[in-house]
């Protein structure tokens, strides 16, 4: 072989290497379960206040059906949330406060102020107040792989979540699947025992824009959560988000108190 | 006599087949009573055992609480100063234990039951942990922060396992109410109705950051003494040197402290009073168990006397008057009333003795052969305290079963024995 065409031959090897070094370079290890966890947290959380209802309606196993309407008062700067409780109308008036650590439910029929926990189930469903705080799976939680489960031809990255040791969370162990986007699309709660506690189904989210930021946040539109010891499922849609800011006020005993009158 | 024991013997024997069926009616009447009374011991030691266990010492120091007159919290406030006057004169038998009390609601899910709940002095009371039957984990495990024992039928209704997440909702002794997550670390046996009504076991440390008790607040001192303690004088003293040093102490009621709470709460004073009370007073709502028992006991009984009186007395009725010429014969060849009496009144004697003693000794053998291995339904287990037939035979009962149907029969025989004895010797040999 010629010099000329040795030269030649290399050139057109380079020419043909260089899209594949170069993709090959480009190409970036997915990311860590811890790091996912970050940018779930991130995603959906809010710099501005949040207001907004939840509608859920439950079907328990007996086919007997309710529904409930609950507005939702989040800053999330101040770990401050309030639920007012506006449907069934024998529950209208009562909700839930958190204040730091605190969290309180209110009864309007008996004017009692009870403190509960997080795990505590709220308005006799099968729902948490986690399901409607902030998202905060990388404060309570260290995640691992747990492998990818292809579901019609698509594939889901799940993660094991183990709750740590001072988080206070509704599922000890949780169980992520994820989408190619890292976005949850199920999770199924357990307890340390292994028994499952609920399952929900992410069916659709809503893309926000945080007006203190700019840019853009996920939340839930609509949530399928499924007990199958009992086989009841509610069905919590997230509707009217408002991110603006709140009154001060909101977030005090007082202020719920004086809804009813 | 003995010519006359010998002539009772020989009828016994000679109708062998009346004889045979009186005597297993009889021996199958007595087996019955010492049976149902070997349930009713086996119950009542089964009840005290379990009320000592999960629910009160043999005598309890307890206290009421009233931050105001609207509130009621079942605690010793200053703690460390009725110590101080009780211990001095405690027996030297008696060892003292601090315990918690309270009512609280456990919930996982959507799933909440209430039950009386006690603290315990776990790293103090390891001797008396034992006496828990635990089925999964261990009560030394309650020593960690924010943990619960509860007790199978609460786990059952709960849906919760031993590492399974709980959380207990109480109301405080300001009248607010508080609630606190807590990992289940054991899970006890059935322990019949207290299962469910005394089925949450914490330390005191938890129930004090529940209840939001100080440091030196104590819900119970309880006296463990054993059965040979006289707890009532015993009360009666620490209720006197306690209203000596000051303390407003509560007259005895035969009431457990949570029927108290709700009368005193209707009262219109506030701050402290002191309650003494006995493992008695603190399990007299189940009082009814071995109230009922005794009643049975008495009936039965009735009934083994009954039968024994009437079946006795229908027997030798019949083998008067089967035997009038052999009665004529022996008044003819000189025997006097006073012996035909006996020789009746030792057949219905011997048979009831012998009856009785078979059945009762059978009967106490079998009891002790069954204990602790024939399992119960669930629903008696509840009013039994036990999971298996609490069945405890006393020697006794064996004997007072014995004397009973013995002096049934001595009483079935009288009649019968002084129509034979009223006989004639002539009237007799005319039957000839």
């Amino acid at each position: 072989m010629n010099p000329r065409a040795l030269v030649s031959a290399c050139a057109l090897v380079l020419a043909l290497l260089l899209p594949a070094v170069a993709g090959a370079a480009d190409a970036k290890p997915p990311p860590s379960p811890d790091e996912i966890l970050r940018l779930i947290d991130k995603r959906m959380s809010m710099a501005s206040d949040y207001k907004g209802v939840v509608r859920i309606r439950e079907i328990r196993k007996d086919g007997v059906e309710r529904a409930i309407e609950m507005h939702v008062y989040r800053r999330d700067s101040a770990q401050n949330f309030l639920m007012l409780i506006t449907q069934p109308r024998n529950l209208a008036g009562g909700g839930y406060l958190r204040i730091g650590g605190n969290l309180w439910e209110y009864s309007a029929s008996t004017g009692q102020w009870v403190r509960t926990t997080r795990r505590a189930n709220i308005v006799g469903t099968i729902a948490c107040e986690g399901d409607f705080d902030r998202s905060r799976l990388a404060e309570d939680y260290t995640a691992k792989d747990d492998g990818v489960e292809t579901i019609r031809g698509t594939p889901f990255r799940k993660l094991l979540l183990t709750a740590k040791e001072s988080a206070e969370v509704s599922f000890p162990l949780l169980r992520l699947w994820l989408d190619a986007d890292n976005n949850i699309v199920k999770r199924v709660g357990y307890a340390p025992s292994g028994r499952t506690l609920r399952t929900d189904v992410v069916r659709s989210y809503q893309r926000l824009k945080d007006p203190a930021t700019g840019e853009s946040v996920y939340h839930y539109r609509e949530v399928l959560e499924l007990e199958e010891e009992e086989g009841t499922q509610i069905i919590v849609r997230y509707e009217d988000v408002q991110l603006a800011p709140l009154d001060t006020n909101i977030f005090t005993k007082t202020w719920l108190e004086g809804r009813l009158r | 006599m003995l010519a006359v024991l010998r002539i009772a013997l020989r009828n016994l024997l000679l109708h062998r087949e009346r004889g045979l069926l009186l005597l297993c009616v009889i021996s199958g009447a007595s087996a019955l009573l010492v049976g149902v009374m070997a349930l009713k011991t086996g119950v009542a030691a089964t009840q005290r055992e379990v009320v000592t266990t999960f629910l009160s010492g043999d005598l309890n120091i307890g206290g009421y609480f009233k931050v105001h007159p609207d509130s009621i919290a079942p605690v010793i406030g200053e703690a460390p100063r009725v110590r101080a006057v009780v211990e001095p004169l405690l027996p030297a038998e008696c060892r003292l234990r601090e315990r918690g009390r309270g009512q609280a609601t456990a919930g996982a899910g959507r799933h909440r039951v209430g039950s009386f709940m006690m603290g315990l002095d776990v790293a103090r009371e390891q001797d008396s942990l034992s006496h828990f039957k635990v089925k999964d984990g261990a009560l030394q495990s309650l020593e960690k922060p924010r943990t619960v024992a509860l007790s199978t039928q609460l786990a059952e209704r709960l849906r919760v396992k031993r590492g399974d997440i709980t959380t207990l909702f109480t109301q405080t002794a300001g009248g607010k109410r508080n609630a606190l997550d807590v990992e289940v670390v054991a899970i006890t046996e059935r322990a019949g109705l207290l299962g469910e009504s005394a089925g949450i076991l914490v330390s005191n440390a938890t129930l004090r950051e529940l209840g939001g008790y100080r440091p030196e607040a104590a819900g119970v001192f309880q006296l463990a003494c054993g059965e040979t303690t006289d707890v009532d004088a015993l009360g009666g003293r620490l209720r006197e040197a306690l209203r000596q040093a000051g303390f407003e102490v509560l007259p005895a009621s035969n009431e457990a402290y949570g029927d108290k709470l709700t009368p005193l709460l209707r009262e219109g004073w506030a701050g402290q009073r002191l309650d003494v009370s006995t493992w008695e007073d603190e399990s007299s709502f189940l009082a009814f168990i071995t109230d009922g028992l005794s009643a049975l006991t008495v009936l039965v009984g009735a009934i083994v006397f009954g039968i024994v009186v009437v079946g006795l007395f229908v027997s030798l009725s019949v083998a008067v008057r089967e035997r009038t010429r052999e009665i004529g014969t022996l008044r003819a060849m000189g025997m006097q009333r006073t012996a035909v009496v006996g020789m009746f009144m030792l057949e219905g004697l011997l048979l009831g003795l012998l009856a009785s003693s078979l059945g009762a000794g059978v009967a106490a053998a079998l009891c002790t052969f069954l204990q602790g291995s024939v399992s119960l339904p669930e629903a008696l287990a509840g009013f039994l305290f036990s999971d298996t037939l609490p069945l405890a035979p006393r020697l006794s009962q064996a004997v007072s079963a014995v004397v009973l149907v013995t002096v049934g029969a001595a009483l079935a025989s009288i009649l019968p024995a002084a129509r034979a004895a009223s006989l004639p010797p002539r009237s007799a040999m005319e039957s000839l």
